[in-house]
């Protein structure tokens, strides 16, 4: 079998050859951490690769192998973690300066999740300072798009898009507050999967905003997401909002026929979307008609509000969570995040009460259409991933960040709803960029927004391509 | 903006009164960000809020597990 093939399989496959001794969880790590000494020096998706302790692991994985032990659903799997998230023994910066020499003595419960099921930690992925979009200069280097370096990766679980699609890694743990998951997601080529607020512990993930941070997968297939997903969900006792639902074991059969899709209408109608990306996602809700689904416009009149209602929230929610270097060492801070969180504070409270005001009538706006479908689809962004030289501007203008707002907007109306959310691919721009779609479901029914987006997955090619890299 | 834009001296005076200092270098893009805010929150004023609660999270649906 050619490496390169090995590298990208999905992670159900390389389940398979791992139980059937077809390969060895040594093999997949050494494996892996070769392409990261390969390209990682040019695409910064890791922090820290914890290269001793991953083989380690394998070795340990590769006797269980060889014992006839019994092993867990992602046994010998190699999963890189946004630097987010606690790990226990391995530092944690959150891509901050202050956190530069933070080395944890537990772990978030989600990876605790991984390495029950068998998951080798194969290191910390970049992400912009605190989860900040808007860093200009990375503390622990500039990620790139593995599909164009010239091109940013999205964030703030950029260095999980990024190792995703370059295959520096089987798969990896993302979190997403307002589209931190699904943006990376949709413009590196991989698949994102936010999860209902709720369904996954939030324990030992480094806050931005209580009621909104999720932990969820970033993979190169959907199989692989709802894997995950199985692993990673269910009530934790070190966190209070996790629900004590049963978790499903997200079985996939491709079949859409009852399925109610509803197509929101306001982006195709914006001005904001472009071409290439409208036309990708209409053609993927065509797929999905075609394979039975009822598929039909819905109108969300205030989409389009949910940037700048998400960033007055987010924004805030971080000024707090980094107010001591706000206060005492600011210079600590790259000046993006600094005055995005700067500003946030100086909004009068009167305000901040009529947004949490506003962040409900959206949530009742998109839970009262997800009433009458069974999911929602549209764009993951408005185009694909931009180029990092027009993003590194030294001073934001207001028409900077009206575009950033309305960016926001195609992700965070499904965080202010504290619905379920998945970017995938769904083509391709002419100049060989992503594009992502995203299925959004009812709260807990993760099951459907997987089932539509495998039925997709299977009758489409998107997911297919690799970047150029390799 | 129905109201005149804050500039940046008041923008300065307003972080100082909570505590905060802002940098020259800082001061000119604080302002810009305050000032868009409070232009583009400014649209909430025309939505149906009187009353609608101001609630973070939802409970949950009922335990089962």
């Amino acid at each position: 079998m050619i490496e390169t093939d090995l590298a990208f399989m999905p992670v159900t496959e390389l389940v398979r050859l791992v139980r059937e001794r077809k390969v060895s969880p040594v093999e997949l790590v050494r494996m892996y951490l070769e392409r990261i000494d390969r390209w990682d020096d040019r695409l910064h998706a890791y922090v820290t690769v914890s290269r001793d302790a991953a083989l380690e692991q394998a070795k340990e994985a590769e006797a269980a192998v060889t014992r006839g032990d019994r092993l867990g659903p992602l046994h010998g799997i190699p999963i890189a973690v946004k630097d987010q998230f606690l790990t226990k023994g391995i530092r944690t910066t959150n891509g901050t300066r202050a956190l530069a020499d933070f080395v944890p003595d537990d772990d978030a419960t989600a990876v605790t999740r991984l390495r029950e099921a068998g998951a080798i930690l194969l290191g910390k992925l970049n992400m912009p300072e605190g989860g900040m979009l808007g860093t200009r200069d990375w503390p622990y280097g500039q990620p790139r798009n593995p599909w164009n370096t010239e091109h940013e990766a999205g964030a703030s679980s950029t260095g999980g898009g990024i190792a995703t699609a370059a295959a520096l890694c089987a798969a990896a743990l993302g979190e997403d507050t307002g589209g931190s998951i699904r943006n990376p997601a949709s413009y590196c080529g991989v698949v994102g999967m936010r999860p209902t607020w709720g369904r996954v512990s939030r324990y030992g993930l480094l806050p931005i905003v209580w009621s909104m941070d999720t932990a969820g997968p970033m993979t190169r297939t959907v199989a692989d997401a709802a894997v995950i997903m199985r692993t990673i969900a269910g009530h934790d006792p070190k966190d209070v909002f996790t629900a004590r639902l049963p978790v499903p074991d997200y079985a996939l059969d491709g079949d859409v026929r009852k399925v109610r899709v509803g197509v929101i209408r306001e982006y195709f109608e914006s001005g904001l979307l472009d071409r290439e990306s409208a036309d990708a996602v209409r053609a993927a809700a065509t797929v999905l008609g075609r394979l039975g689904a009822r598929v039909d416009e819905v109108s969300l009149p205030m989409i389009l509000l949910a940037g700048v209602i998400f960033c007055a929230i987010a924004d805030s929610g971080s000024a707090v969570q980094h107010r001591k270097e706000l206060l005492q060492e600011p210079d600590l801070l790259d000046a993006g995040p600094r005055r995005r969180m700067l500003a946030a504070s100086l909004l009068p409270v009167a305000l901040y009460y009529k947004v949490e005001q506003a962040r409900n009538l959206m949530r009742d706006q998109v839970r009262a259409a997800l009433e009458r479908f069974d999911v929602l689809i549209c764009p993951s962004a408005p185009g694909p991933a931009g180029r990092i030289d027009r993003a590194q501007v030294a001073t934001w203008t207001t028409e900077d960040l009206i575009k950033f707002w309305q960016r926001g907007s195609h992700t965070s109306p499904f965080s202010l709803a504290a619905v379920p959310a998945l970017s995938m691919p769904c083509g391709y721009t002419a100049s060989g960029l992503p594009i992502g779609m995203q299925i959004v479901g009812r709260p807990f029914a993760e099951g459907t927004v997987l089932q539509a987006a495998h039925a997709y997955e299977t009758n489409s090619d998107a997911h297919t391509k690799r970047p150029p890299l390799s | 903006m129905t109201t005149k834009p804050l500039t940046p001296e008041q923008v300065a005076t307003l972080a100082q009164a909570g505590g905060l200092l802002v940098s020259s270098d800082d001061l000119p893009e604080v302002t810009v960000r305050v000032n868009a805010f409070l232009d583009q929150l400014a649209a909430l004023d025309e939505l149906p809020l009187d009353s609608v609660q101001p609630i973070p999270a939802l409970p949950h649906p009922e335990k089962t597990g």
